[in-house]
């Protein structure tokens, strides 16, 4: 029996035991602690073992109920702007960093990482304190009208574009890895310009990756509850991840109205992933062949006009928020001001001295981010392969598991992992991992995948489908496929996916807080406990110093991928022509 | 992968100690468990948590607890959870011979939780280098003096502001608690998402005037900023915060160790020096001296009866949040 079923798995073809297998994994990972919160809107009793249904009035209550009709409409209309103008500043600064040889280009990279890393509290904290009516903005440069843009929907739109932007900056930074000059070389000789070039043969190529980093946007803003409950206090301005919040703060507590609204979060969401596919299946952008070289820059003089456009985003997206938290970190007293007198190092005393909290969680922390990262990664690439070379009969269903978690807020994402991993059935089997610092893991993984996938298909799309096909031909096994010809030629993406797990699993706050288990710090629970107690200076500085480490450690992977694999990551120049060697990507 | 698989090792090692009373609780997190170890000999590990993350994580956990204390503030979602069957009853603590008049009043009738200390949910707070005519009543902030500078918690989010709005609705009666809301709303009250958030609006100058918790207001005046503390004649709207029993836990013994250590008066005094903020209450045992810079001892507290604020809970905030937007 038990070999006939050996041999039955052993005449599946190799793609269709990774789709089984990426199935199953993501169907305990993400499906499953979702599906039973989704559950509750139709059938409240289901952890109890009660499958009644309860219809499907409350649906309709989404519509009646005042509150919610406005957190829908709040929640599209900020995230379809957000979606739009967090792409066209990622695209474009990716583009610009890529294309041309400009100073800052370094900053450029930094910035989208601690934008991406970083808390949405953090960021909206920095706003705040910018922005309010005695802030810097209006006592230190003498612009009083600040306040009235940031603390208004479009001014929410502007800060959570600069907070999103990365998503589509790095996946088209990644998409920009490979670079096949013929095509532009073809434009040129019919006598088009560089700009008509730009516009109509490297953008429409790159779409797939913009596509990407859109979807991304609109999603992460979505199901982002952090900075627009920050900020959207002065002209309420409730989104549907606030909504959520409150029905989940009612005593008894409403799972079920939770579990409506996150209905309407997945309609959303399945709306725009399936916008996503119907536009790149119109097209084709598997524009690499064996002429491809890693990287590409127009000239060598460095262009001043885009400089000074990369170095003033950066002061803007990055520097007012986290130059504001700087200041607050050497601080003593808030209220006096950033005088002589009132500077301190005591904040960065307390949270760095032998034996603290933050030292604790930040070890914690980064323990359970690598680990994510690195199986999230490896999840990740399996199913971009699956999703982009492979007719795999699952495969609408993975690319919408891999993008859900990223729509719903935190909080219900550890709601669903409880009645998931907490349910007495597993419990009695040993299986429980609630409780466990490795259920940590476990939502770092939920949570990374969806962002680590998108930058991997954005750059798998531009990969011919014959690449793989010749060498299967041959015979060549699928691990050995993946990993001299579609790792190759993805390296950069990948390094970018791992390193976006990382970096967003180290500060993830909300499905932390409501998972950690006793007895165990993390980072993004000690921050906020500081910052939600008025500690200030303690919380910027514990948030500053654990961003250089973890940024740091970014940088030196980084540097050290890109040494290890150097002709992958070779930048060529357009002209003159230099010694350039050319990657040879082999046809098998 | 080596590194990877010693990783694991060493996070597997540091799962928590199965055998530890767990606390959950949303106050004096980092002061609570070595005190009682020492008092008591019992291990303890606490989870700290926002009030709505706390009740959503207890909720969530109705199939198989993984807690065996609480420490809560807000005896609605206290007694609707006791109504739910998630407390021990019967409660009968030797400490609670050191109740006052004002402890006693807060002991629920099946004795599923005990009180554990009184804060006021809103006060009124008023910056004295902004304001002039300072509000007296609630029902001054309605004056279009004040239009635009009010703040105030979400109570659909923050644990203390519902007893807030709960306790107003209560004394005034349903119709005109709304009406009285009704006219703050219209005079462009800022809703803050918790209490922090409120009171650093009011410090920045942001706002004026704050319905705020009493410890966040009384923490204001001791760190210098320039406010002032209107307490009503009538009593402030105010919050009870209790210690209950996880009805299905083994560890009964040290739970109902822990319940009695609350009630003790040198543990009510520990707490009250040692808690910064939160150590502004009024405790529910005799013997207690307050903190020297909070509020006077003839203040009035006006807690809501759990069962209403309960029975009330979802209709009350349906309407706040509703009538907040825009």
């Amino acid at each position: 029996m038990m070999v006939r079923r050996f041999r039955r798995m052993r005449a599946l073809k190799p793609d269709t035991l990774v789709g089984i297998a990426i199935s199953l994994l993501l169907l305990i990972l993400v499906a499953a602690p979702m599906g039973l919160v989704l559950a509750q809107a139709f059938f409240p009793g289901i952890l109890q073992g009660d499958l009644a249904f309860s219809g499907i009035s409350q649906l309709q209550e989404l519509f009646q109920r005042r509150l919610w009709r406005v957190s829908l409409m709040n929640s599209l209309y900020l995230s379809s702007y957000t979606a739009i103008f967090g792409t066209l500043i990622g695209a474009s600064l990716a583009i610009i960093r890529h294309q041309y040889p400009i100073k800052g280009a370094t900053a450029l990279d930094l910035c989208a990482w601690a934008m991406l890393i970083m808390p949405s509290f953090i960021i909206a904290q920095g706003w705040i304190l910018f922005s309010i009516r005695d802030g810097i903005a209006a006592q230190w440069l003498g612009m009083p009208w600040v306040y009235d843009w940031v603390f208004s929907p479009q001014g929410l739109v502007a800060i959570m574009s600069f907070k999103n932007y990365p998503f589509a900056y790095l996946a088209v930074s990644a998409a920009m890895q490979w670079h096949v000059k013929e095509y532009q070389h073809a434009a040129r000789l019919c006598g088009a310009g560089p700009m008509r070039t730009l516009l109509t043969v490297r953008l429409p190529l790159l779409l797939p990756a913009i596509l990407s980093g859109m979807v991304l946007v609109f999603i992460d803003t979505l199901g982002d509850f952090g900075l627009p409950a920050a900020l959207a206090t002065t002209y309420r301005f409730p989104t549907l991840p606030y909504t959520i919040f409150t029905a989940m703060n009612q005593s008894p507590i409403r799972f079920d109205l939770a579990g409506v609204l996150s209905v309407y979060l997945m309609v959303i969401l399945m709306a725009a992933v399936a916008l996503y596919l119907w536009l790149l299946k119109r097209s084709r952008f598997d524009f690499l062949t064996a002429k491809a070289e890693a990287g590409f820059r127009s000239g060598r003089r460095v262009n001043k006009a885009l400089s000074f456009v990369a170095l003033a985003f950066v002061a803007i997206a990055l520097g007012i928020p986290m130059g504001t938290s700087l200041m607050v970190s050497f601080i003593d007293q808030m209220n006096t001001g950033f005088t002589p007198g009132n500077l301190t190092l005591v904040h960065y005393q307390s949270v760095l001295q032998s034996g603290s909290l933050l030292r604790e969680a930040l070890g914690n922390s980064l323990q359970i981010a690598l680990m994510a990262a690195t199986a999230s990664l490896l999840v990740s690439f399996l199913a971009a392969y699956l999703l982009t070379f492979s007719q795999f009969y699952l495969n609408g269903l993975i690319n919408v598991i891999c993008t859900m978690t990223l729509a719903v807020p935190g909080v219900i994402l550890g709601v669903g992992f409880i009645f998931f991993w907490n349910h007495p059935l597993l419990f009695n089997l040993g299986l429980s991992l609630y409780g466990h610092p490795f259920i940590l893991v476990l939502a770092g993984m939920a949570g990374a995948i969806p962002i680590a996938i998108r930058v991997l298909l954005g750059a798998m799309g531009q990969i011919p489908q014959s690449f793989m096909a010749a060498a299967a031909l041959q015979g060549v096994s699928l691990p050995r496929r993946l990993v001299t010809i579609l790792l190759p030629l993805t390296l950069a993406a990948f390094l970018s996916a791992g390193l976006a797990s990382f970096g967003s699993s180290v500060f993830d706050l909300a499905v932390t807080s409501i998972l950690h288990p006793p007895g165990y710090a993390v980072l993004p629970v000690v921050i906020d406990r500081m910052f939600l107690q008025g500690y200030y200076g303690l919380s910027t500085a514990s948030t500053l110093v654990a961003a250089t480490v973890t940024l740091g450690l970014i940088q030196a992977t980084q540097l050290a991928v890109r040494n290890l694999f150097k002709q992958l990551f070779q930048v060529h120049s357009a002209e003159p022509p230099v010694n350039s060697l050319n990657i040879e990507v082999r046809h098998a | 992968m080596k590194t990877v698989t010693a990783l694991c090792a060493l996070l597997l090692g540091n799962a928590a100690m199965a055998s530890s009373l767990v606390l959950y609780t949303n106050d004096f997190e980092d002061i609570i468990g070595d005190r009682f170890t020492a008092d008591t000999g019992h291990e303890i590990e606490v989870i700290q948590m926002s009030g709505g993350n706390l009740l959503a994580r207890i909720a969530a956990e109705a199939n198989n607890p993984r807690w065996d204390v609480l420490l809560f503030d807000g005896v609605g979602s206290l007694y609707s959870m006791d109504q739910q069957g998630m407390f021990m009853r019967n409660l009968a603590p030797e400490n609670e011979q050191y109740l006052t008049e004002q402890g006693r009043s807060l002991v629920p009738e099946s004795r599923a939780w005990m009180p554990a200390g009184t804060t006021a949910s809103c006060v009124l707070v008023y910056r004295t280098d902004l304001v002039s005519e300072p509000p007296a009543t609630f029902a001054d902030l309605t004056s279009s003096a004040f239009k635009g500078v009010i703040g105030q918690a979400d109570p659909a989010v923050a644990a203390p502001a519902y007893p807030c709005v709960a306790s107003l609705h209560y004394d005034m009666g349903m119709d005109a608690a709304r009406q009285l809301y009704s006219g703050i709303l219209d005079n462009d009250l800022r809703v803050f998402r918790t209490n922090g958030p409120t009171r650093r609006a009011l410090s920045a100058g942001e706002i004026s005037v704050a319905m705020l918790s009493s410890p966040n207001a009384y923490s204001m005046i001791q760190s210098g900023e320039p406010v002032e503390v209107v307490w009503p004649e009538a009593g402030a709207p105010s919050s009870s915060r209790g210690v209950a029993v996880q009805a299905s836990t083994d560890k009964t013994d040290a739970a109902q160790a822990f319940v009695n250590w609350m009630l003790s008066p040198a543990t009510q005094q520990f707490l009250t020096e040692n808690g910064g903020a939160d150590g502004l209450f009024l405790s529910p045992v005799e013997g207690v001296n307050p903190l020297s810079y909070g509020p006077p001892a003839e203040a009035v507290y006006r807690v809501a009866p759990a069962a209403w604020a309960a029975e009330h809970e979802a209709a009350i905030k349906s309407w706040f949040a509703d009538q907040a937007v825009n």
